[in-house]
């Protein structure tokens, strides 16, 4: 439409127009599902961990830390699955994965995997996680010193 | 040409305009009371059944298909009981219950898929669940 060609009353319904269109955008916006856009990060590993533990040691933990690339402390959540070699039989509910609690200030989201080691003698523990959350970022473990 | 005169009132409407789409152009935070959170449940009294051997864990497979969402935000509830009619911790029934949320499955992008392991004495157990999610969905 050119201006030009407007008479000015249709201009004023015009510019009405205008404003009330954008009086509705600036009512509450919901953000939901059709518009919350989450993110899935993984490495390319095919497992993350791949480690021993020895059967002396009931409890080895590792801290997982997902960087976000943009955003401080992005909401997020941890999945992750597990591969024992030997299986023992008794490794349903060993593993565990919860918010690191000494660190809830940080930019950063770590996370603790515990494996409560049902097992006598040594076994192959693979561990492959990943997070979902608002933000890209990257995804770094640690073996901490376990019992 | 026709001239289009531009009164006050008009100069002042534009002008709101403007300013109203320099804020909206600015970036819009999600959260608070914007963020819209859903919770889903079947409609069944309960959705699992485990039978305990004494002292065992057992495991229940849980998936949340959303309706419209790729990776949606989650969080699983289990409710558990030894009456299908009481979803309520039985003190004579101790147990614990652990939640793994699996690697999410790149060609079910919808799909969100937990493991409940469930350690208590033997006996019979049943289960609720409920998924609180950024999304509407089934759960299965």
């Amino acid at each position: 439409m050119r201006l030009d060609g407007l008479s000015e009353n249709q201009f004023d319904t015009s510019v009405a127009n205008v404003l009330k269109q954008v009086g509705e955008l600036k009512k509450r916006q919901l953000v939901g599902s059709r518009s919350l856009v989450i993110l899935y990060t993984k490495t390319n590993n095919t497992w993350d961990v791949d480690e021993t533990v020895s059967g002396s040691q009931l409890l080895a933990q590792w801290r997982v830390t997902f960087t976000p690339d943009t955003v401080a402390r992005p909401h997020t959540e941890i999945s992750y699955e597990f591969l024992v070699t030997p299986d023992s039989g008794f490794e349903l509910g060993a593993f565990d994965a919860y918010p690191d609690p000494a660190d809830i200030t940080g930019d950063v989201i770590n996370y603790l995997v515990d494996y409560s080691n049902p097992n006598l003698s040594d076994v192959n523990v693979k561990l492959k996680f990943g997070f979902k959350s608002s933000d890209t970022g990257t995804i770094t473990w640690q073996r901490l010193a376990g019992v | 040409m026709t001239r289009i005169e531009l009164t006050p009132e008009l100069e002042r409407m534009i002008a709101d305009a403007r300013r109203d789409i320099d804020e909206l152009k600015n970036r819009q935070f999600a959260g608070g009371d914007n963020l819209k959170i859903v919770s889903n449940q079947t409609s069944n009294q309960t959705d699992a059944t485990l039978s305990m051997p004494p002292s065992g864990t057992g495991e229940v497979v849980v998936t949340f298909d959303a309706d419209y969402q790729e990776r949606p935000f989650t969080e699983l509830y289990v409710l558990v009981g030894t009456s299908p009619d009481i979803l309520t911790p039985d003190t004579n029934f101790p147990y614990t219950t652990q939640v793994r949320q699996h690697i999410h499955d790149e060609a079910l992008p919808k799909r969100t898929v937990w493991s409940v392991y469930f350690t208590s004495l033997s006996g019979t157990f049943y289960f609720k669940f409920q998924v609180k999610a950024t999304d509407t969905g089934t759960i299965s």
